[in-house]
């Protein structure tokens, strides 16, 4: 069930009706949001919900046990739930890969291979899920939990709907202290989410759906028929596209949330006027860089000593490209990023922005922006062969453009210097919007949806961080 | 420095910034009002819209037919009441739009 369906719309409002009743009994309300959850995800595929309750199960129980331990056991304890965690979503996401680079390994060495492959579906979701599972166990170790959550509230953690198949990844410290009271029904930031879901909305309807449709698809299906301008337009393209893809879920996600009662953290903050590639993590996929720096990077060691903090730096990011997908260009993707974050803070330092010009700014931005795009090439080619024979056909320099039409170049302008809009523009649209009573704010709502549906094009494309 | 302690030095969880924290808090009330009225005006400009998504449920369903049969109905009175123009003047002109040049 995707947002921007009248599927989901239905749905939405028979949740939302139906939660708010509820809001003086607060564990019914819970009920039915998990309940709501459940069904949202039976959409994707009905076998998974058994999968999603183990998950939920499970880390509960692993949490009740590490709560009630003492430290050696408590330490045997989280690290058998992460393992158990990390299990399954190998086994779901990984298995065929590794037997793949497996096999290819002994066949290069003359050997024979029978192990056979599965055919595994992969579980819309998973990786959120089972990130959300390990912050739980780990938050519980840490003591960022007082006490472990009762099973409910982490049924509803693990499964609640608008968060579910592609995040924000939100910690189970920030999430479940919110389902200890009920929700307020005199605070509900509606006007905040409005804008948020519609903002959402034009930018996966309307934007991303035209530069994967124009620019993006054609280019990347087969790059040898384009010259060195149009790969450039399709690199642009996608950048903008997986930016306003991804962002416009998690805007959705976010407004969603907001209007049943609960806070999401941010996930983007215009991530392409990043300087420098720590800035650019601080700014694309917030949550799940701050998962990957606080469940990974610091436990492997973090900043101790350069080399060390450079080979955590490495396998933090490799690691994190893999959590992208099962293949070997998610990988380099993962591994150009280390690599360029550990160039920054060998050569540049932690603190080189703070004393840099307004050129010298600039001039990071625009060379992070430059990098960052081509690692997309990596990200988004079907295999490393292909991304290489994309990057190869930047030699094609005196190759006509064919698909640089004025109201892309346009758009695409438009897009990048909305990355240099006030960091508070949310709060000044909004500010105007509070102003109209709460049903001119419904109307022009409604208008505006109707809008962006009839200006985008028929049928709606998965959001591509559905496949990770 | 063992790993634990670094752990404890480094982790600060900072709190993360939750987008609507600054946000206008609304009443349930006034909120429902302005999602009942969002839904009213969803209703009357996108028929065509609505059309398209009951056609595109299982055929030979009882549900499914109604549903389609009711969707058609009110699209053609939308149409009367030229309630459809408003999604198809506004796609004309994107085309157009995109066009140019």
């Amino acid at each position: 069930m995707l947002f921007p369906t009248v599927n989901f719309g239905i749905f939405f409002i028979l949740v939302f009706a139906a939660a708010w009743l509820l809001a003086d009994k607060h564990n019914w309300r819970l009920i039915l949001l998990t309940s709501a959850s459940y069904v949202f995800y039976a959409f994707w595929d009905w076998r998974f919900c058994f999968l999603l309750f183990f998950s939920s199960v499970a880390n509960w129980w692993f949490g009740e046990l590490i709560y009630k331990s003492e430290a050696n056991a408590r330490q045997k304890l989280v690290a058998a739930a992460v393992t158990v965690d990390l299990v399954v979503l190998g086994f779901f996401k990984y298995y065929n890969f590794f037997l793949s680079s497996f096999n290819l390994t002994l066949e290069h060495l003359g050997a024979r291979h029978d192990i056979p492959y599965l055919d595994l579906v992969l579980p819309v979701g998973i990786s959120f899920f089972t990130f959300h599972a390990i912050s739980y166990v780990v938050d519980i170790y840490r003591k960022k939990l007082d006490r472990p959550a009762p099973l409910l509230h982490m049924l509803l953690y693990i499964s609640f709907f608008p968060q579910l198949v592609a995040g924000p990844i939100v910690r189970a410290s920030h999430f479940l202290p919110q389902l200890e009271h009920p929700a307020d029904p005199n605070d509900i930031r509606a006007t905040r989410a409005y804008l948020l879901i519609l903002g959402g909305m034009f930018k996966k309807v309307v934007v991303s759906s035209f530069l994967a449709t124009s620019v993006v698809e054609p280019v990347f299906f087969d790059p040898g028929s384009f010259g060195a301008r149009d790969l450039l337009l399709a690199v642009y393209g996608y950048a903008l596209q997986i930016y306003c893809d991804f962002s416009a879920y998690t805007d959705i996600a976010i407004g969603v949330a907001a209007l049943l009662g609960y806070r999401f953290p941010e996930n983007f903050d215009q991530p392409y006027r990043a300087i420098g590639f720590r800035d650019f993590w601080r700014r694309w996929h917030i949550s799940l860089s701050s998962w990957l720096r606080d469940y990974l990077y610091i436990p492997l060691g973090g900043n101790t000593g350069d080399w060390r903090r450079y080979k955590n730096l490495m396998i933090t990011m490799l690691l994190g490209g893999l959590w992208h997908g099962a293949a070997w260009n998610f990988a380099i993707w993962g591994g150009i990023h280390g690599g360029l974050l550990v160039v920054e803070h060998r050569f540049l330092g932690e603190h080189w922005t703070e004393s840099a010009t307004l050129w010298v700014k600039a001039l990071g931005t625009f060379i992070t922006f430059q990098l960052v795009c081509l690692t997309w090439i990596f990200f988004r080619a079907v295999d490393l062969h292909h991304a290489l024979s994309f990057i190869g056909g930047f030699s094609r320099l005196s190759a006509a453009s064919t698909l640089a039409a004025p109201f892309t170049l346009i758009l695409i302008s438009v897009l990048l210097a909305a990355q240099f809009l006030p960091t508070d523009r949310m709060a000044i649209l909004e500010r105007y919007a509070i102003r109209m009573p709460p049903i001119a704010q419904g109307a022009v709502a409604g208008a505006l949806m109707i809008a962006i549906f009839s200006i985008g094009p028929t049928g709606i494309a998965p959001f591509i961080y559905f496949q990770f | 420095m063992t790993p634990s302690a670094v752990i404890k030095r480094e982790i600060v969880y900072r709190r993360p910034v939750e987008v609507v924290d600054s946000a206008f808090p609304s009443p349930l009330r006034s909120v429902s009002e302005s999602i009942g009225v969002a839904v009213v005006v969803m209703f009357l400009l996108g028929s065509t819209g609505l059309l398209d998504w009951a056609n595109g449920l299982p055929a030979g369903t009882t549900i499914g037919d109604t549903l389609s049969n009711l969707a058609q109905r009110w699209n053609d009175a939308m149409s009367y009441l030229h309630l459809t123009r408003f999604a198809e003047l506004l796609r004309q002109a994107w085309q157009a739009f995109q066009n140019l040049g």
